[in-house]
């Protein structure tokens, strides 16, 4: 195993959701002939004549009687299916109080079945050579698992067991419980994680299940109770409230009779109606600080709530983004890191969930740049608003949308996670399918207006995570007061009595 | 050039992970060019793409003593523009290309997935920077490049939790002037002393055709990609291979006790690293079956007595790292809230003791068989995937196709090698113990 260092960050996608011994001996130095006189290497070779275009892969639907959707699409490319699992209920499923409770219900699914011990489990997948693996996101709970198609069957047993009977017995959720605190611990001091709670916070507001601290609090992980889990999956693991998406080599004629006969007869049931407050609104910008005296580095992010995925203007937004920050040769990372020499990497993205739409700046650069870096983004992003996207930066971005397609569903897992993704976020199911041409339509007014009137950054809230020494001048910026959430972030005072769960 | 037979690795997966495993390989057609530059093609018409790597045998292995970090800092100007392509970024971005580079300790690639009509555009843009570099080389590149990798140094290492264990693993198995001290990203004062002179004699040196392989994977009519190869590579001129470097392996003769103070750690995590081997070493395969059995999997032995049973860890792995001049073996367990490192150490101790004694189960390295195989093949599953597996088999073994042999070497790993590896790769006596504590300013505390 070796371990690369790569010469940048690796940018998210743009759409898919987004001493002792002798020092080596010198070599000589081989007097080689200069290259030859090479003028014709000038010019950018033309490309080939033109291959068939890329068809971006389109779910087949069905609906099981007890309304489970099931989406399916054949690839005998490799022998190995995939089935992804998804609950349409994650994060906003938790109360009041038991922030975390979702990620908890996540890391403690696949530790035991009524069946299976949780080694069981693991032993079992492991004997199958198939993975599982189960994730909790805002929106959702997804189960995913890649087994080879000759193992399909007892790999489906298996899921269908993890997802439908999981035991909760108190010593495994007594181990994850442990896990899930430690790792809050070691939350507190990691600059991405302050930085991504603390835009939560400002993204969906402090009484919201999605501005908690991700994975919750100490106290409100300490407060849920295995009733809690119970209810959960009781409440929201239900096949109306649920998906199932199948990419592989799989037999055509088996696949539905194979998922009936282990999903078939899961019971619908009506979802409780959602109590969920509303999402904050737009309040006059502010500048939260946590200090990290211990760093060295400077945690960076401006986000906003932005449009939905199925807004008409989503998708030049995301172009519009592309040339902004979401490319390594666009304007943010090009001016702070090439031209500056200030940080690693620092980018901006768009990503969707069922209910919104978030833009955000990200980057970590260096302490002492920190108030010059603020100013260079602002400086970047306002420029960028007032609509002065060249034809050239958006024949990249376009280029950059369109040719990481075939890449992005190469594989089968990718391909059935983004079946979940498109239908959680309302989008078609032929979405990548007829983006080529929808994306071909955009012109550079109609991507300049996007980036106009969502773009502007006067309004977007910042979150700096660092040194407090680093700090100073923040103010002077005048980009908004400046709050110290230091104390909140790091552990250090009561939590309001609005986290503190009632005593049941 | 030869051309290989081809199944396809379809029939790989199948195979491998049946006890009988037969003969599969990767389909693809090898040449080399008069001036060394080895070609290695695949065709994969699943999708109107194509994976483009180039790997040059060259990495912080090739570091002078007072330059580390050198062979990463010299991959990023090679992002810095050529002498016919001034901005090889932009290049790439208009074409939709994906691209990145990265350095290890024995290796520097550079590579690209690009649309498939837009394959000459990518050997253009690579033949260039392998053969005209240097005439637009020039200082304020290299003192941009120098903050780059100076800010990555502080966000990967000094700025992570646990970043600084992993530096000083290296600087302690590897002491000056060995050229791993400090692993591949350096430190930031030998970075900033890097020259204009030190970058030009360091391509010179390693950065030639003979010292390349160029893999292509994926949808292209290979006489096309042939000619296209001839055209932009073939020109460049000709210079001998260089010597590999040969550095003694520094052997651990005692326990070493090291401890960390992590200002960005709130938990402690307990390392014990071993000297380990080269790549494809003898007792390679076995060390991995090993590395599996111990921590890699929910049910290898160190996470089922430390994280399930004695829950005093919340996580465990073990790493068989193989590397060029002699590479380390690790286990790595991070303490759940309340717990040390003593007991750590106790606990990883007596499960070692007892693999040592008593050797794995049948079971235990079947099931590590099916792991470690079954990751070798799904890493397939990619053309750029593949590009890299084609370009490290030629590297190391001098074989692209060698995956077949490759799973055959894990398929015969025996229970009584792995027993053997337990003894001879993890001597209680030869170990480095890092304890990494939560360390510097008390969280919060600083007002």
């Amino acid at each position: 195993m070796r371990t690369p260092f790569r010469r940048a960050p690796l940018v998210s996608l743009l759409l898919l959701a987004c001493a002792g011994p002798q020092p080596a001996p010198t070599p000589p130095v081989a007097a080689a002939a200069p290259p030859p006189a090479d003028a014709w290497r000038d010019a950018e070779p033309a490309p080939l004549p033109s291959a068939p275009p890329f068809s971006a892969p389109v779910a087949v639907v069905h609906t099981l009687p007890n309304r489970l959707g099931v989406l399916l699409r054949e690839n005998h490319a490799v022998p190995v299916v995939v089935v992804e699992l998804a609950i349409k209920t994650g994060v906003d499923g938790d109360p009041p109080g038991k922030a975390g409770l979702a990620d908890f219900l996540g890391g403690v699914l696949d530790e035991g079945t009524k069946s299976r011990t949780s080694d069981q489990v693991a032993a079992q997948l492991e004997d199958l050579a198939a993975f599982l693996s189960i994730s909790t996101t805002l929106d959702g709970v997804r189960l995913h698992l890649n087994c080879l198609s000759d193992t399909l069957v007892p790999a489906l047993d298996l899921l269908a067991d993890v997802a439908l009977n999981p035991a909760f017995r108190t010593g495994d959720v007594e181990r994850v419980r442990g896990q899930i605190l430690t790792s809050l611990q070691q939350r507190r001091v990691s600059p991405g994680a302050l930085a991504g709670d603390e835009v939560a916070r400002l993204l969906y507001g402090p009484k919201h299940p999605w501005g908690q601290p991700a994975g919750g609090t100490p106290e409100s992980v300490r407060a849920i109770r295995r009733a809690d889990l119970v209810r959960f999956h009781d409440t929201y693991f239900r096949p109306n409230n649920a998906l199932l998406s199948v990419s592989g080599d799989f037999e055509p004629s088996r696949i539905l009779p194979l998922l009936s006969e282990r999903f078939g007869a899961w019971r619908p049931r009506s979802l409780p109606p959602s109590r969920l407050p509303g999402f904050p609104k737009d309040a006059p910008r502010t500048v939260v600080t946590v200090d990290l005296p211990e760093g060295t580095q400077s945690q960076l992010a401006l986000a906003t709530r932005t449009l939905p995925a199925t807004h008409p203007d989503a998708l030049a937004l995301s172009t519009a983004n592309a040339a902004l920050g979401g490319l390594f040769t666009s304007r943010l990372n090009h001016q702070l890191r090439e031209v500056k020499g200030w940080t690693y990497g620092l980018f901006s993205s768009v990503a969707f969930n069922k209910r919104t739409g978030v833009f955000q700046v990200r980057g970590s650069v260096q302490a002492p740049r920190t108030v010059d870096s603020l100013k260079e983004v602002e400086a970047v992003m306002g420029q960028y608003a007032t609509g002065d996207l060249t034809d050239r930066e958006l024949a990249q971005a376009k280029e950059a949308i369109l040719q990481s397609l075939p890449s992005a569903l190469e594989t089968n897992d990718a391909v059935a996670s983004t079946f979940v993704t498109l239908s959680v976020l309302g989008r078609p199911l032929d979405y990548y399918a007829t983006l080529p041409r929808r994306l071909g339509a955009l012109t550079r007014d109609e991507v300049a207006r996007v980036a106009k009137a969502n773009l502007e950054p006067g309004r977007i809230p910042v979150v700096v995570v660092g040194p407090r020494k680093d700090q100073e001048g923040l103010a002077a910026l005048k980009l908004g007061p400046v709050v110290d959430r230091t104390a909140e972030a790091r552990g250090q005072v009561p939590p309001s009595p609005a986290q503190v769960p009632a005593a049941r | 050039m030869r051309t290989r037979a081809a199944t396809t690795w379809l029939l790989v997966l199948s195979t491998a992970l049946a006890a009988h495993a037969a003969e599969p390989s990767i389909p693809f057609e090898e040449y080399t060019l008069p001036n060394g530059l080895r070609v290695i093609l695949s065709e994969d018409h699943r999708a109107p793409q194509v994976a483009v790597s180039v790997w040059y045998h060259v990495g912080a292995a090739n570091q002078r003593p007072g330059r580390s970090g050198f062979a990463h800092l010299f991959e990023h100007m090679m992002f810095s523009g050529s002498q016919h392509v001034p901005q090889p970024d932009q290049v790439l971005a208009a074409i939709g290309a994906q691209t990145n580079g990265s350095t290890n300790f024995d290796r520097t690639n550079y590579f690209e997935t690009v649309p498939a009509v837009q394959l000459p555009t990518a050997l253009w843009l690579e033949s260039d920077r392998m053969g005209f570099l240097l005439p637009t080389l020039d200082q304020k590149k290299l003192e941009t490049q120098r903050d780059v990798v100076s800010n990555e140094f502080r966000q990967s290492y000094e700025n992570r939790p646990y970043g600084r264990a992993f530096l000083t693993l290296c600087d302690t198995l590897y002491p000056k002037p060995h050229p791993y001290f400090h692993c591949v990203i350096g430190s930031v004062e030998e970075i900033q002393a890097a020259s204009l002179e030190d970058l030009r004699g360091f391509f010179r040196e390693f950065y030639r055709p003979s010292n390349a392989t160029l893999a292509l994977v994926g949808d292209f009519d290979p006489k096309v990609a042939r000619e296209l190869v001839t055209r932009y590579f073939g020109p460049l001129p000709t210079a001998p291979v260089p010597p590999k470097p040969e550095v003694p392996q520094p052997k651990l003769d005692r326990v070493v006790e090291r401890t960390i103070s992590d200002p960005l750690a709130r938990i402690p995590q307990l390392q014990m690293v071993w000297n380990g081997v080269k790549p494809f070493a003898p007792e390679e395969a076995a060390g991995d079956i090993l590395s599996v059995v111990l921590g890699g999997t929910k049910t290898s032995r160190l996470y089922r007595r430390l994280v399930l049973e004695k829950q005093l860890a919340t996580n465990v792995f073990a790493n068989n790292a193989s590397l060029g001049l002699g590479g380390y073996f690790q286990v790595v367990a991070t303490a759940r809230e309340g717990h040390t490192v003593a007991e750590l150490r106790k606990e990883v101790e007596a499960v070692l003791e007892e693999l040592r004694r008593d050797g794995p189960t049948d079971e235990e390295v079947t099931r590590a068989k099916r792991n470690v195989v079954g990751g070798l093949v799904r890493s397939l599953e990619r053309v750029s995937g593949k590009a890299e597996q084609l370009n490290t088999y030629a590297m190391l073994t001098g074989d692209p196709g060698y995956l077949s042999k490759d799973i055959a070497r894990y398929q015969a790993v025996t229970r009584t090698q792995v027993h053997e590896a337990a003894k001879t790769l993890l001597p209680p006596d030869r170990v480095l113990v890092l304890d990494t504590e939560p360390g510097g300013t008390a969280p919060g505390a600083q007002r």
